[in-house]
């Protein structure tokens, strides 16, 4: 076994444990198994990129001690947490989606789900062995931070300061480098195979999260035919196997608002579903510039979407939110303010400002590269999502889940801010909208197909339309939420 | 009736679709050994340069010319292909630095200038690819 295998696995077993001390679902179906893992796996990448930098930052390089250390650390951490839930039980929520009498639907949607997993898996195993070093800006913008983080020693900071070349962007944050660079670090060497492992990671992880999160709130076949929609589309894999941060940012998106979701679909107090939220948010904006505009429109979102709530319990909730959030967020303010310089557009605002923001054309060329690129990167959108809401319908009353209205506003209105960005950049608009558009959109992809597939009747609902309303009276309500408090061991 | 076909037709177009585009992309990229833009040579000039990296201080920063036309999108492509490879030392255009890699793709093209005959070669690596001092004893 690989000696990174060995890297990943402890933070994982602790991940996972911590999981289940937050009240996630036991190992009974395949929503919760995925939902877990892929959760587990963010965290654990996410949180080591964290601890290995913040020794980076202390000690100027990271050995047998940091190893050590770090060994000794989520062997606590994960003790800790098998002692909490030994001593008073995990809590555990309890999904009862799509349990109809249709199995035979369940059934054909798995062998296929089946065959687009393997085709896509297939996909993404050869797009990644011809392209060991990833793409462009993945040798520009991260490979080159995982180099200079591996081998710099006491210099590593050079790629984060004003002497590189600007093009490679060095105020970008380094969740992805720091990751890589870590996992090196156990191997002892650098090796090609550690950075398409990552790649391969964050990329299942993220298909597990969607299938595992749609499957827990609306059924498996659900979260099944979301993992279809995605594992089938084309840019998605190319951009999972170019090395970028872009699938790794949309796995921290989905999580903080599956995170929320779950907070608003349990019963009692349960407020560590918005630790883990405000977690994710916080690696988001580790991972990418904007993971940072993600933490304010997110909040935003779901302000927006509880708005029924008073301002007291949301105070309490954003207090649980940010408990989770801080400590990512002291790593971010750290690396902003005391090593990056400036970000290119930040710094290039002005008096141009103003002319940019009151010239039309501007706007006009925007609308018109969304809707190019949104054709053109995610051709579902536009073909096959309406055609499938027509053919199946929306889920009865009793069966919507709220999470779709924070999903889609959150989507949205991160699509409206990288609009304000590009609105102002100081760059050519062109070449900007470009080079970086499609990315964008991949980034948000998730979240729309959790919020579409959250608002679309499942095949066993449409199937269960036809029958007599006698019957349909003494069905199973679908998506119901129950909180167990026995133990779960 | 009317439900079933429906629910069917649902199906079938999601895994139809879905499975045409993942097949789709698989012929494409195994028929064309897709590959991202001017990222074909960076095995070559890991093996090339990576001599280099062994030979420099670790920590060194030296010059870079070269007669590449721009990267993909306006970037400066082997300038930066070069500092992924030499990591940590660090990579800096333009020809103002004591050591400096001339890396020139039409060697015979590109003669050097009068003030470039004045440096020191200290290893040709191959492939128009220079390292130089350009300071004298």
């Amino acid at each position: 076994m690989s000696l990174w295998l060995l890297a990943f696995l402890p933070p994982f077993t602790a991940a996972l444990l911590l999981l289940r001390l937050l009240g996630a679902p036991p190992w009974r179906s395949l929503g919760s198994i995925l939902c877990r893992a892929s959760l587990a796996t963010g965290l654990a990448l996410g949180v080591t990129s964290c601890t290995y930098f913040a020794w980076l930052a202390a000690c100027g390089s990271a050995g047998a001690g940091y190893v050590a250390t770090e060994a000794l650390l989520f062997a606590a951490c994960a003790a800790g947490c098998g002692y909490r839930l030994w001593a008073r039980g995990g809590r555990a929520l309890r999904f009862a989606a799509g349990q109809g009498p249709r199995r035979s639907a369940r059934l054909l949607l798995g062998v296929a789900f089946v065959a687009v997993a393997a085709v896509a898996l297939a996909d993404l195993l050869q797009l990644v062995a011809h392209n060991p070093h990833g793409a462009y800006d993945s040798v520009l913008l991260w490979n080159l931070r995982a180099r200079f983080l591996y081998r710099g020693d006491a210099r590593w900071t050079d790629v984060v300061s004003d002497t590189i070349h600007p093009v490679t962007h060095p105020d970008y944050p380094l969740l992805l480098p720091a990751t890589v660079a870590r996992l090196w670090t156990y191997q002892g060497h650098e090796d090609l195979l550690v950075r398409q492992a990552v790649t391969v990671l964050f990329t299942l992880a993220l298909a597990g999260l969607l299938i595992g999160a749609v499957g827990l709130l609306r059924g498996t076949s659900q979260g099944l035919a979301a993992g279809m929609v995605l594992l089938g589309t084309p840019f998605f894999l190319v951009l999972a196997s170019a090395q970028v941060a872009d699938v790794p940012l949309g796995l921290y998106f989905l999580g903080t608002v599956v995170g929320l979701v779950l907070h608003e679909r349990s019963d009692g107090d349960r407020r560590g579903w918005l630790c883990l939220a405000g977690l994710m948010a916080g690696l988001a904006a580790w991972t990418k510039n904007e993971g940072i505009l993600f933490l304010g429109v997110v909040v935003l979102a779901w302000k927006v979407s509880c708005r029924d709530r008073g301002w007291q319990p949301l105070c309490r909730d954003l207090v649980a939110f940010g408990l989770g959030l801080a400590p990512v967020l002291v790593v971010v303010i750290y690396f902003k303010l005391w090593l990056a310089p400036p970000n290119d557009i930040l710094a290039g605002q002005g008096a141009a400002t103003w002319a940019r923001l009151s010239d039309p054309a501007r706007y006009r060329q925007i609308a018109s590269a969304y809707l190019q690129a949104s054709y053109r990167v995610l051709p579902a959108l536009f073909l096959l999502l309406p055609a499938y809401f027509v053919l199946l319908g929306r889920p009865p009353r009793s069966a919507r889940a709220p999470g779709a209205a924070l999903a889609a506003l959150t989507a949205g209105l991160m699509l409206a801010g990288y609009g304000a960005v590009y609105l102002v950049t100081p760059h050519y608009l062109g070449w900007h909208l470009e080079t970086s558009l499609d990315r964008l959109l991949v980034q948000l992809w998730p979240l729309v197909l959790f919020a579409f597939f959250l608002v679309t009747a499942t095949p066993e609902e449409a199937l269960e339309r036809r029958r007599p309303a006698r019957q349909l009276a003494t069905a199973q309500p679908p998506a119901e939420v129950q909180a167990l408090s026995g133990t779960a061991r | 009736m009317l439900t079933n076909a429906r629910v069917m037709l649902g199906g079938l177009l999601l895994t139809g679709m879905a499975l045409a585009w993942g097949v789709g992309l698989y012929r494409q990229s195994a028929a064309l050994g897709f590959r991202f833009q001017d990222l074909e040579d960076a095995p070559v000039y890991e093996e090339r340069l990576g001599r280099l990296r062994e030979m420099l201080p670790r920590h060194a920063t030296v010059g870079y010319v070269d007669d590449f036309p721009a990267g993909p999108l306006d970037t400066p492509g082997k300038f930066l292909l070069t500092q992924y490879v030499l990591a940590p030392v660090l990579v800096v255009p333009g020809p103002h630095q004591p050591l400096v890699i001339r890396n020139m793709h039409r060697p015979q093209n590109q003669p050097l200038t009068a003030a470039e005959r004045r440096w020191t070669l200290v290893e040709d690596l191959g492939n128009g690819v220079h390292l130089y001092r350009t300071e004298t004893d």
